[in-house]
């Protein structure tokens, strides 16, 4: 079920007023809804998949209630691996096995041995694997460091693990900000739930009308690169950009807007990436729940700044590598992960990564600096020339794609018509950089503005949404 | 929650209200397929012996009113062959008189699906009219602003949209065209038309072929005129597809009619609109000329 659906209208509708309404007495019965229906939501894709995320949720159910049973550390790391080297194993089967055989076959096939393809299967992938084994590797990696006590009520942790606004594309939730919330009483606030409300409206401004309308445009550039001049693969690559944060933020923004309507805080995933200064700056603002994710839970791990330049270097591109390898099996995103790695190491080395950790561009001012308004094109520039090496079906067409945007530069002689969108999006995210998302409708001071813009909005989502106008989220694939 | 739930209503209402007040102004416009459906079936369905099938080479290329029998024209933009046969299963079945169907196959035609491609709107009109299960205002997105000018210039203005006349017929009317023109329509036509669905839309054309021969009627297949640039420009593998499956056709079926008429006009692009389609003199000479294949 997609969040730009009209299934997903009635199916919210209908679990909020069974939330609010039926079930708002007993939190225990309120948890179980959300339970059920997370796997109702989820078998809307496929429901033999559902048997995925309820083995991984009992495994690690049982295992992290285990751990703190245990004096002996030799005990509690093996029970801490069981349970990484199943999540792994698991997501691993599923993702990255005809991958790796592929790879074999290929290598194999360079040095001069052909070896038929016998051992590749026909693997689905199950839409969200990435994001909620990811979850429960940090609920167990968090209960060994002794960071939370493990929950002892499986609804609890089923909740925790399957809760249907971010089960399918994050953001990738922690126990420590989640399960606390899911064991207490809740009531419902007016306000949070306006603001989910207008989060939720904001995700699919972003999704349907921006993601959706460039992404046909995306698709012939790319599909066709070798027709096009080097200004119309520059648009294709900025339009890319653009599409895939409208949609994966606008994802984000729906599934943040989802769990304030049944009283839920989850984290930030996406804080303007594109204002960032530095590739430093950009990480700390893109896909946060993935960044610190790795750097919690490998980078600090491995040792993180703290053993050294040579170390420290490796670990950086190991987790970019591993970063790419995350979105999934192929080369392509394996490279886009070493890029950036490439990026990010000068800033690391220049010690100006962590410059910029609090403050946003243009912070006390109207308009940014020259200054900063370099920063911001240049590291804008070189994420999009990433994006090239994402978006790419491989990785020569990925060198030839960039080959052709920098030898053949001039200026795009058509596929103009996405270049509005862009506005749009630079405009609003420049309006509410300061303030929280949602805080772009309240720049409308008039109430009778404010309903006004609302009517039309949802008048074209609904546009679109009734007619089957829209596509799958990018992440889904991840 | 009280006032979150009115305020939720609040916000809804004026949306779904502009939703409903559009889907009762459209049905009450006047478009073609409203006409075709309704004027074909209410005053002449007792008379017609011929229907012409097909896409806009056949709406704006065959003017029935030259036709030496009671015809008429039910092909539409970008009607697709799943279409020609749903219109006739839902719409034909009581037509008595009904004794010879031409059947438009095209360049276009073989291999394009309507819900594929920038024309897919029009499906749900389709859905609307034959099914009566659909909302045709979801077919308005793609020409929101054109959509809404012609409910507002019909119900306010009482201008009349561009319409079919009696005999389902569109007229392009004559206009002036050079060379250039003709050259630079035909590539970009046929870059456009250029579709790979050609095995779906068989499997069309033989059950809508099988059915039309149960019920002992004459049927036509026909190409449509092109001018040479259109036919030159197109993909060749495509253009030899579609020659094999009229041949194919012409094997299978020993009784239909099957006519590659692409060349009829090569040397008169006076009678083209543009690359592919008549203008109205083209339109009359032709029907005129597909008059030798009626009963």
């Amino acid at each position: 079920m997609l969040f730009n659906s009209f299934e997903f209208l009635i199916f919210l509708s209908t679990v909020f007023i069974l939330y609010w309404f039926v079930f708002n007495k007993n939190l225990r019965v309120q948890n179980s809804l959300i339970v059920i229906s997370s796997y109702v939501f989820y078998s809307f894709w496929d429901y033999r998949f559902l048997s995925l995320i309820i083995l991984s949720t009992i495994i690690d159910f049982s295992i992290g209630l285990n751990i703190p049973k245990y004096k002996s550390n030799k005990v509690r790391k093996l029970l801490l691996w069981s349970s990484v080297i199943f999540n792994v194993s698991v997501l691993g089967f599923f993702k990255y096995y005809n991958f790796f055989i592929d790879s074999w076959i290929n290598l194999f096939s360079l040095v001069g041995y052909e070896i038929k393809s016998v051992w590749t299967l026909n693997i689905i992938l199950p839409v969200g694997i990435s994001f909620y084994t990811f979850q429960t590797i940090s609920y167990i990696i968090d209960i060994y460091k002794g960071k939370i006590k493990p929950t002892e009520d499986f609804i609890s942790f089923a909740f925790f693990v399957s809760y249907f606004p971010q089960l399918v594309a994050g953001p990738i939730e922690r126990a420590t900000n989640l399960l606390p919330q899911i064991t207490r009483k809740r009531e419902f606030k007016y306000e949070q739930g306006v603001q989910g409300l207008r989060l939720i409206l904001l995700g699919m401004l972003k999704k349907v009308v921006i993601a959706d309308s460039l992404a046909p445009i995306v698709d012939d550039i790319f599909s066709n690169y070798q027709d096009f001049d080097g200004g119309v693969l520059w648009l294709g690559a900025v339009y890319f950009a653009f599409q895939i944060y409208c949609d994966f933020s606008g994802y984000s923004d729906i599934a943040i807007g989802t769990s304030k309507l049944f009283g839920f805080e989850i984290m930030s995933n996406f804080k303007f990436p594109y204002f960032s200064r530095n590739i430093g700056e950009f990480w700390r603002r893109w896909h946060i729940s993935l960044s610190t994710w790795f750097r919690d839970y490998l980078y600090i791990p491995l040792g993180g700044s703290q053993k050294g330049r040579l170390v420290s270097i490796r670990n950086i591109v190991i987790i970019f590598l591993v970063s790419g390898f995350w979105h999934g099996a192929s080369w392509t995103f394996i490279f886009w992960g070493l890029f950036h790695s490439l990026l990010f190491i000068p800033s690391f080395l220049l010690k100006t990564n962590r410059k910029y950790t609090a403050s946003i561009i243009g912070e006390n001012t109207k308009l940014p600096s020259f200054w900063e308004f370099l920063q911001v094109v240049t590291t804008f520039l070189l994420v999009t020339i990433a994006w090239v090496i994402f978006r790419s079906d491989n990785i020569i067409d990925s060198f030839k794609y960039i080959y052709k945007m920098i030898f053949e530069i001039n200026f795009p002689s058509s596929h103009k018509r996405g270049i509005l969108f862009l506005f749009i999006i630079i405009i609003l995210d420049w309006v509410i950089r300061r303030n929280e998302r949602q805080g772009i409708f309240l720049t409308l001071s008039s109430r009778v503005l404010r309903y006004l813009f609302y009517s039309v909005i949802i008048f074209i989502l609904l546009l679109m949404i009734l007619g089957n106008k829209t596509n799958d989220f990018i992440y889904f694939q991840f | 929650m009280r006032k979150f739930v009115l305020k939720v209503i609040i916000v809804l209402l004026p949306s779904i209200t502009l939703m409903i007040s559009i889907e009762y102004a459209f049905r009450d416009t006047s478009n073609n397929y409203k006409l075709k459906f309704s004027e074909f079936t209410k005053n002449q369905k007792d008379n017609i012996s011929c229907l012409y099938f097909g896409s806009s080479h056949s709406l704006f290329g065959i003017n029935p009113k030259f036709s030496k029998t009671s015809s008429f024209n039910l092909a539409n933009t970008s009607q697709t062959i799943d279409y020609d046969l749903k219109i006739h299963e839902k719409k034909c079945q009581d037509l008595n008189s009904l004794s010879t169907v031409f059947i438009e196959l095209s360049y276009f035609s073989l291999g394009y699906r309507l819900e594929n491609g920038s024309e897919s709107w029009r499906k749900n009109i389709y859905d609307h009219y034959l099914d009566n299960n659909q909302l045709i205002f979801l077919s308005i997105y793609p020409n929101l602003v054109t959509n809404l000018k012609s409910i507002i210039n019909y119900h306010f203005s009482a201008i009349e949209p561009q319409k079919t006349n009696i005999f389902g017929y569109q007229s392009n009317g004559i206009k002036e065209r050079t060379i250039d023109f003709f050259i630079n329509d035909s590539k970009k036509a046929t870059n456009r038309h250029l579709n790979e669905n050609n095995e779906v839309n068989k499997k069309f054309y033989t059950e809508f072929i099988r059915k039309l021969l149960l019920k002992k009627i004459r049927v036509v297949v026909h190409t449509p005129p092109l001018t040479s640039f259109y036919k030159n420009f197109f993909d060749i593998k495509q253009r030899i597809l579609v020659e094999s499956f009229l041949n194919e056709l012409k094997q299978e079926y020993k009784e239909i009619i099957v006519i590659d008429n692409s060349e009829l006009f090569n040397e008169r692009l006076d009678l083209f609109h543009d690359s592919d389609h008549l203008n109205s003199k083209g339109a009359e000479i032709y029907t005129k000329h597909l008059n030798e294949y009626l009963k």
